[in-house]
């Protein structure tokens, strides 16, 4: 039991390790739970970053180390920032609406511990891969070659990106053990995190109360999808808390600035290495958001900001199977050409039976229908709404590549789509400005 | 949405006591029976043994599933698959350990049983 709790508060490093980097002035204009939240998440992507890049080099990884390195790497990130990024402190004013969005958001988080403490979210795909992996790493202090290049240990997916089970073996190597309830406490956790910080950058784009309660809709909604499909202990919510956060960002005001662009980036690195179908939607938003607001960026610096992240800590872990004949890429779902297309409609079928019974689609309908009956369109939107259309397109042609995915797709579907719901409501947030 | 979540929740008596495994609630066939089997299993295996999880009666694919619990629950012990994708590998032979999940075979395997549970056994098996 103890193990479990040092697990869980070692997770404490996150927020430690790019602190210095978020009490640069330019983040002031944040709350402080945000920036706390907002730390979190980015200090997951500099440890991970780290601890990959540690592995390539073949350094045996020491927490304190790890935690130092970091630390000291979002003080030198800093210096990248100008002095005219920053912002005078958000002023806000708790009326009504924000206490009682706050008062929901407290509950759908409260309600995610109720879930997760009496088993009842626990993901398969904990025990079936994330967890062993972690372990494995854990007592390696490294990437573990001999249990990734064992052939009985194919079904762990070798090659997928490292940041869980890097934050996992961190915390696991400082409580001395895998505390697999403690693993699974991570889903709400995250969604703490995305309670924190959430309110404050959609404040960014919208003082008035939708922005409020876009932010509470989503905490609820997580909440409710995180229990009724079994995420707790995978990485759906790393998933979530990165790219909601890298999305609400890119649409906002702040994202012209180079301090907004860099904690984006972090952002979506963190997205990148989480999950292997978040690849496309670090591709997509880093090139719509270029595209879209090209009028108030300079292009390579923005660019850079963006996707150096995710180019340095993905491409660590892509060099390290490399350099070791473990993998050149991702593994492949079939033939690419090899496009099931007679298949379309039964597969469109099963995605939506899939949505259908996580609350009866309405994670997804509710959003969507705010930002139809929305009566200004903001052309920042289409940002959010078409890495929704690129993400649901690829995951469809995903499947399209396997006979017969109806039990894949009933199983994945409805957690694969779930970030579509986050796209959807920063969409329908800034829609009603 | 957090009402939805809400209801989502499993009985109250079940969220007043902390469950045995962290799959108790969940819906696949076996996975709280056998994580509690592995788990109990991990107490007399000690480390650096080779084990195998097999089931009575053979089920590859149950032994797929049970191969996958052991690498999770029996860290630092050599875990060999009984099966693998649901195709027998016939090499638990070689493991040190064996681990029955289910009744006890009608004739015992040749070792000696240092665990039993109402979920299976566990053999500390003997050379040939």
């Amino acid at each position: 039991m103890k193990s479990g709790y040092l697990w869980l508060a070692s997770l404490v490093a996150c927020p430690l390790s790019a602190w210095p980097l978020l009490l640069h002035r330019s983040y002031r204009r944040f709350s402080l739970p945000c920036r706390i939240g907002l730390a979190f998440a980015s200090g997951g992507v500099l440890l991970s970053t780290w601890m990959t890049l540690f592995a390539l080099a073949g350094i045996l990884w020491q927490p304190i180390v790890l935690l130092a390195v970091s630390a000291l790497t979002a003080f030198l990130l800093r210096f990248l920032l100008r002095k005219q990024d920053s912002a005078a402190p958000e002023r806000t004013r708790p009326g009504l609406p924000a206490a009682m969005a706050a008062a929901i958001s407290t509950l759908a988080v409260l309600i995610a511990v109720a879930a997760t403490t009496s088993a009842a979210a626990t993901s398969p795909d904990l025990l079936y891969f994330w967890g062993p992996k972690a372990q494995a790493f854990a007592f390696a202090r490294t990437f573990d070659l001999a249990f990734l290049r064992d052939y009985y240990m194919q079904y762990v997916h070798v090659s997928y990106p490292p940041l869980v089970t890097n934050l996992s073996a961190l915390a696991s190597m400082i409580a001395g053990k895998f505390a697999w309830g403690a693993a699974t406490l991570t889903f709400p956790l995250c969604l703490g995190a995305l309670a924190l910080s959430l309110p404050s950058v959609l404040r960014g784009i919208d003082a008035r109360p939708s922005g409020v309660f876009a932010s509470t809709f989503l905490v609820a909604t997580f909440g409710f999808l995180g229990n009724n499909l079994d995420v707790a202990g995978n990485g759906e919510p790393w998933l979530w808390i990165y790219e909601t956060l890298a999305a609400a960002l890119l649409v906002g005001p702040f994202a012209a600035t180079a301090a907004g662009q860099l904690l984006a980036g972090l952002l979506i690195a963190g997205a990148a290495t989480a999950k292997v179908e978040a690849l496309p939607f670090a591709l997509a938003v880093a090139a719509l958001f270029l595209f879209l607001r090209r009028r108030e960026i300079e292009i390579g610096p923005a660019a850079a900001f963006l996707l150096l992240p995710t180019a340095i800590s993905l491409g660590a872990w892509l060099a390290f199977g490399a350099t070791h004949r473990l993998f050149a890429f991702y593994e492949q779902y079939g033939s690419f050409f090899d496009i099931r297309w007679q298949d379309l409609g039964d597969d469109l079928g099963n995605v939506g039976k899939a949505i259908w019974s996580a609350g009866w689609a309405l994670p997804w309908l509710l959003p969507l229908a705010a930002l139809l009956a929305a009566r200004k369109r903001s052309r920042l939107a289409l940002l959010p709404v078409l890495v929704s259309v690129v993400l649901a397109a690829f995951f469809v042609f995903t499947y399209l590549h396997q006979s017969d995915p109806a039990q894949w797709i009933s199983w994945s579907a409805g957690r694969v789509f779930s970030p579509i719901v986050a796209f959807l409501a920063v969409a329908a947030a800034i829609s009603g400005r | 949405m957090t009402a939805l979540a809400f209801t989502e929740l499993p009985p109250l008596a079940d969220l007043l006591h902390a469950p045995a495994t962290p799959y108790d609630h969940n819906p696949s066939v076996g996975m709280a029976k056998y994580w509690s089997l592995v788990s109990d299993a991990a107490k007399v295996i000690p480390y650096g043994v080779s084990v195998s999880a097999i089931a009575e009666p053979r089920d590859a694919a149950v032994e797929t599933a049970l191969h996958r619990d052991a690498v999770a629950l029996l860290p630092r012990r050599r875990i060999i698959p009984a099966a693998f994708f649901a195709v027998p590998t016939h090499s638990e032979d070689d493991a040190d350990y064996w681990i029955i999940a289910g009744p006890a075979p009608a004739s015992p395997p040749r070792g000696e049983r240092v665990l039993s549970t109402p979920l299976g056994t566990v053999w500390r098996r003997t050379a040939r």
